[in-house]
């Protein structure tokens, strides 16, 4: 058994540490993930906790059989943001430039020299604003395979579409922000 | 377009597979073709790949450190604390910071000075008796009245020093009197008088009755 499904045992046993290690390990995932998803820092604190209160209700429903639990939850945060999405669609048409702008990762990674910390940040900056340029449906199929590392199979279960159409996305979405990179300045 | 097998729609359409090494062998090579003698299909390529490389070496936004708090906060409540020593001993941590030692110490040694000072007596068990009750409060009854006597005495000594010490103030526009000088038989004693005068202090000099007053009264000041 995986370490998250041992770990999702003692938790339906009222392990509340066993919950902690839980949350503990796959907060950045599923803020990364709201994060890339939205591009606002403080709505994807918000779903991130949105999520994780969600799970800790749906929690019994789990079945190690049928999947990894980080691909389990990470379709419970898809879910949580299509359901965002569709919320808060009226309000993003009266939103200010500024509230969308991207978030800066500010704290530089260990064993990363300033300048290419910099150059790495400026990077993530301009995805986040041509992911935001992106449909929703192409920019969690770029996010999901390119920013988080999904497999195709796994990106299927999480999105519910055939594989084919999993694949169309990715591709369609990554032509598209390609070109918005572009002409965003953003050489290859 | 140079390709006439490909078509710029069947490069985009199969570019992901080709990025990825999942088209068969024959297949990358005419996509390949293709992208060499078109405009437009050839940076687009080279623009994919270079931005999938640099994602793909992106770090994972990092959470906020208290985000992981607040959700186990948010479902399991606020947490008890471990217990331990550190726990045990924990209500003792903000009496432990410099500026509550200082004032601890500054307080302490206040109380020592107002108990030095007010309780001079230490308290025996005979003290306790009615009858030493009574006649110590008769006592200091006594004594704080004999001092309130004194000092009121010693206040209206002050002010007739003061008073006679004064010079009277003349109305404005009478005529100065002349000083009357004082009458001495003895040479020398004219001779400091006149010395006194010339180059003493203005207020000692003018009236030798002054110095009788003072040390007249100087003796009740120091009783």
């Amino acid at each position: 058994m995986e370490p998250d499904a041992q770990l999702v045992e003692l938790c339906l046993q009222g392990d509340g540490t066993a919950w902690e290690q839980l949350v503990k390990r796959h907060t950045r995932r599923v803020y990364g993930l709201c994060y890339r998803f939205t591009g606002r820092p403080s709505d994807a604190e918000d779903l991130s906790q949105e999520v994780f209160l969600r799970l800790y209700r749906t929690l019994g429903s789990y079945r190690s059989v049928q999947g990894a639990f980080a691909t389990w939850l990470t379709r419970v945060t898809r879910n949580l943001l299509v359901d965002h999405y569709r919320r808060t669609r009226r309000d993003r048409l009266t939103d200010s430039i500024e509230d969308s702008l991207p978030y800066v990762e500010a704290k530089p990674s260990g064993g990363r020299l300033p300048d290419r910390q910099a150059e790495a940040n400026e990077l993530s900056v301009q995805v986040q604003r041509g992911l935001m340029n992106l449909s929703p449906d192409l920019r969690e199929a770029v996010v999901l395979r390119d920013l988080q590392g999904l497999e195709y199979s796994e990106i299927q279960k999480i999105m519910d579409v055939p594989e084919g159409t999993v694949k169309s996305r990715i591709n369609r979405g990554r032509i598209e922000l390609a070109r918005l990179l572009g002409e965003m300045g953003v050489r290859p | 377009m140079a390709n006439t097998m490909w078509t710029c729609t069947q490069v985009e359409a199969r570019l992901s597979d080709y990025l990825e090494h999942s088209l068969a062998g024959d297949e990358a090579r005419q996509l390949e073709a293709h992208a060499e003698g078109c405009a437009q299909c050839g940076p687009l390529v080279m623009q994919v790949r270079g931005m999938l490389t640099r994602m793909q070496a992106l770090e994972e936004v990092p959470a906020p450190p208290y985000l992981a708090e607040r959700i186990v906060e948010a479902t399991l409540g606020p947490r008890k604390p471990k217990p331990g020593w550190r726990t045990m001993f924990g209500w003792m941590r903000p009496l432990l910071r410099p500026q509550f030692a200082l004032g601890v110490a500054a307080a302490a040694f206040s109380l020592a000075m107002v108990a030095q000072f007010a309780m001079p007596v230490r308290w025996k068990k005979a003290a306790y008796n009615p009858a030493q009750v009574v006649f110590g409060a008769n006592r200091q009854v006594h004594l704080v009245y004999s001092r309130g006597v004194k000092y009121v005495n010693d206040l209206r000594v002050v002010y007739e020093i003061q008073s006679r010490l004064r010079p009277e103030a003349p109305p404005e526009g009478t005529p100065q009197p002349p000083v009357e000088e004082p009458r001495s038989s003895s040479p020398h004693s004219l001779g400091t008088q006149q010395k006194s005068e010339q180059g003493g202090a203005p207020g000692h000099s003018a009236n030798p009755a002054r110095y009788c007053l003072a040390t007249e009264f100087v003796p009740v000041l120091w009783r």
